[in-house]
């Protein structure tokens, strides 16, 4: 009776994690499409010096983060994979899409101080612990770097 | 010598003159005053965590006492006797016994160490009697909620209830009219036991180990003469009828026969089977409970077996009757809320007990039920027990609705906070949050006024008219376009550790099945970043610099639920190329 019970509650979890994680995917996929194309003017770059078009802007540093939870029936077959070894698809988007809602994030705050140029992007991916350590739990993703504004 | 000195010298200072209100010495030495402190930080005083921790554990701490007090509220047995017509045994220490001659005598026992009678009392011929000296403790509740388990489940459960030595007492032999103990054997009775006196044979003494599975027989002056323990399964007690003694197996629904001539007690003679074949036949009748697993009692009264069978956790019983060979005849109706428990042939007529109500009910041979007999001091008892039970029963349901009132008000208070938290702190988000100001090209930068400066960290107080105060320029880049770096002053960084609330936490995990964005915490770790980068600004300046470059992040999560950021980054002084 016990292990039927857990079994239930397992196969629900499953369920819920199935479907709410794949909508909010889909969704979440959708608008970053979206987004991303509204920001396409945005250089973005990894340099550390700025480009030499840039030189006569002024900077200031912009920042995004994201902190994104993997569902449950991710970790499931995430754990099944992890058997077997591979790709973890499962978390792989996970942190893709992570890592660009970070992005977009960044790229939003420094389209609001006008600026033409984000350089010396570093991005930063952390745990973040308080799942009883157990899966991957939550990420958060910190995309910042130094935007150029051209002066008025 | 000013006006207020005139006549006390302690309100004057060094300079003879008159000591002024602190606020106005700040203003007059022109000394800019710390900034109003952000509330960045909504923590909480440690003390006050203690304490709103402690208000929480007082009504859960109440919850739990009643609760314990409310189960030791309650009926216990009401055991049937030949000789002495009804004892009342509870968790009581005292005893009543219901003489033949209508009256009724109160021993009290705890003057003799017997503070719970689980058992029953027996008496011998000579107005002595046997109790079971046992302690405070009630047996385990494990035992009741063993439903229908396997033989491996109770088999375990029999080893759990032997192995627990502090639930076994010794037996104490007492006499009714001089109200004196002694011991009456070495060997200890195990909790739940039932004794049987045999008047009619030398007074040999017979002990039900219900916990033990087994029967054991003693003489009269305490020799032991024999064990039966041949497949039984909580055997409830030792009758004897019409020369043959028979014990009720519990859990098998059967009664045992057992040859009993002195030496050969151990053999085994004959059984019957009180209800395993009914239960199936008459459940899908609806005339026989399909819940009754246990047979607490039976006797053999006119024609029929009559049988207390329990359902699940000994509650449930009911009243059935036999045939001699052990087929169903009919449930016996009782009072709705009766709950049978022993059963006495006595002067041609069939007693009952009754644990909820505290009465004995007579029956006829054809079934029809007579009277009911009552006694005066097992009623005051019983009712005394009900109120105290009802009692607690409103302690519980207070405390209860208390604890649901402060969670509640708890969960309000906690969203206030937040709220207003948020509407102070607009920053927290990055998303809608207001830009820095170093992002502004049209802004000057902080200037430093001081030449020189001691490298006093974060004595933010030496600092005097500060312009543009929060226009530190921040980047990650070392070489700031159309700016030159006029002066390296040294590495600066600001820290900050922060732990989510419980609420917000147990949300998150709830999030955690469902996937997405955690907007709480992604708010929390931007609002962190934002203090740490605040500290870091704030020690820049301390050092007189206006700018921060190479500005660098770290998280780390330190422990369950908290995590530290760091900014660090080297403090310059720029200026235009």
């Amino acid at each position: 009776m016990d292990a039927l019970f857990q079994v239930g509650i397992f196969v629900v979890l499953l369920g819920l994690g199935f479907f709410f994680g794949r909508r909010a995917e889909r969704k979440h996929y959708a608008s970053i499409l979206v987004r991303e194309d509204e920001m396409r003017d945005l250089v973005i770059t990894t340099d550390r010096f700025p480009p030499s078009e840039f030189l006569k802007h002024h900077s200031g540093m912009v920042s995004g983060n994201v902190v994104i939870s993997v569902d449950y029936f991710k970790m499931v077959t995430a754990g099944l994979r992890s058997l077997v070894g591979g790709r973890l698809k499962a978390y792989e988007s996970l942190l893709d899409r992570a890592r660009r809602e970070a992005l977009l994030r960044m790229q939003d705050q420094a389209n609001r101080a006008g600026a033409e140029a984000i350089i010396n992007t570093k991005i930063e991916t952390c745990r973040i612990s308080g799942n009883a350590n157990k899966g991957i739990g939550s990420i958060e993703v910190l995309v910042y770097g130094t935007a150029l504004i051209p002066k008025k | 010598m000013a006006e207020c000195c005139r006549f006390s010298v302690e309100c004057c200072d060094i300079w003879g003159q008159c000591k002024k209100p602190k606020n106005l010495i700040l203003e007059l030495g022109n000394l800019v005053t710390k900034p109003p402190k952000k509330n960045m930080n909504k923590e909480i005083n440690p003390l006050v965590a203690l304490g709103i921790i402690i208000l929480f554990l007082l009504p859960i701490s109440v919850l739990v006492w009643a609760t314990g007090e409310q189960s030791n509220a309650r009926v216990g047995a009401y055991y049937l006797e030949q000789d002495a017509l009804g004892q009342l045994s509870l968790q009581a220490d005292h005893l009543l016994v219901t003489q033949s001659d209508d009256s009724e005598q109160v021993f009290d026992l705890s003057r003799v160490g017997v503070s719970d009678l689980m058992g029953n009392v027996a008496y011998l011929s000579n107005n002595d009697f046997l109790v079971r000296g046992g302690g405070a403790e009630w047996g385990p509740v494990a035992y009741f909620s063993l439903r229908g388990a396997g033989d491996t489940e109770s088999e375990k459960l029999r080893q759990a209830l032997a192995d627990n030595t502090a639930q076994e007492a010794p037996l104490i032999r007492c006499n009714r009219m001089t109200e004196t103990c002694s011991a009456f054997h070495d060997f200890r009775a195990p909790w739940r036991y039932r004794l049987f006196i045999d008047h009619a044979n030398n007074d040999d003494i017979y002990l039900t180990q219900n916990t033990l599975h087994s029967i054991k027989k003693f003489s009269v002056t305490g020799d032991r003469l024999g064990t039966y323990d041949n497949g039984l399964k909580f055997p409830k007690r030792l009758r004897r009828q019409q020369g043959e003694l028979y014990t009720i197996d519990t859990n098998h629904h059967r009664l045992v026969f057992l040859k009993d001539e002195n030496s050969v007690f151990a053999e085994f003679q004959t059984e019957l089977y009180v209800a395993p074949d009914a239960i199936e036949t008459e459940a899908s009748a609806g005339t026989f409970n399909p819940a009754a697993k246990w047979t607490v009692d039976a006797v053999l009264f006119g024609n029929y077996w009559w049988a207390v069978n329990a359902g699940d956790d000994m509650i449930d019983e009911e009243l059935h009757r036999f045939d001699l060979k052990g087929n169903f005849i009919d449930r016996v109706s009782l009072a709705d809320e009766a709950r049978p428990f022993d059963l006495l042939v006595w002067q041609g007529h069939l007693l009952v007990s009754d644990l909820a109500r505290g009465v004995v009910y007579q029956f006829d041979e054809s079934g029809n039920q007579l009277t009911e007999l009552q006694s005066p001091a097992i009623n005051t008892h019983f009712s005394e027990v009900r109120e105290q039970h009802d009692y607690y029963q409103l302690i519980v349901n207070l405390t209860l609705g208390v604890l649901v009132l402060m969670f509640v008000g708890g969960l309000i208070v906690g969203l206030q906070v937040g709220r207003k938290h948020d509407k102070e702190n607009p920053h927290g988000n990055s998303a809608q949050g207001d830009l820095p100001t170093y992002l502004s090209p049209t802004l000057a930068l902080y200037k430093p006024t001081f030449e020189k400066q001691t490298f006093t960290l974060a004595s933010s107080s030496t600092i005097t008219r500060e312009q543009n105060m929060d226009n530190i320029l921040i980047s990650n880049i070392e070489v700031v376009p159309g700016k030159r770096v006029s002066e390296h002053i040294g590495l600066v960084q600001g820290s900050t550790v922060r732990a989510k609330h419980a609420g917000k936490d147990i949300l998150a995990g709830l999030k955690n099945i469902f996937g997405g964005e955690l907007s709480s915490y992604t708010e929390l770790l931007s609002e962190s970043r934002q203090e740490a980068i605040d500290r870091m600004t704030a020690q820049a300046k301390s050092i007189g610099a206006n700018a921060v470059i190479n500005v660098r992040f770290s998280t780390s999560s330190i422990a369950a639920g908290a995590s530290e950021i760091l900014a660090y980054g080297t403090a310059v002084l720029l200026e235009d190329r």
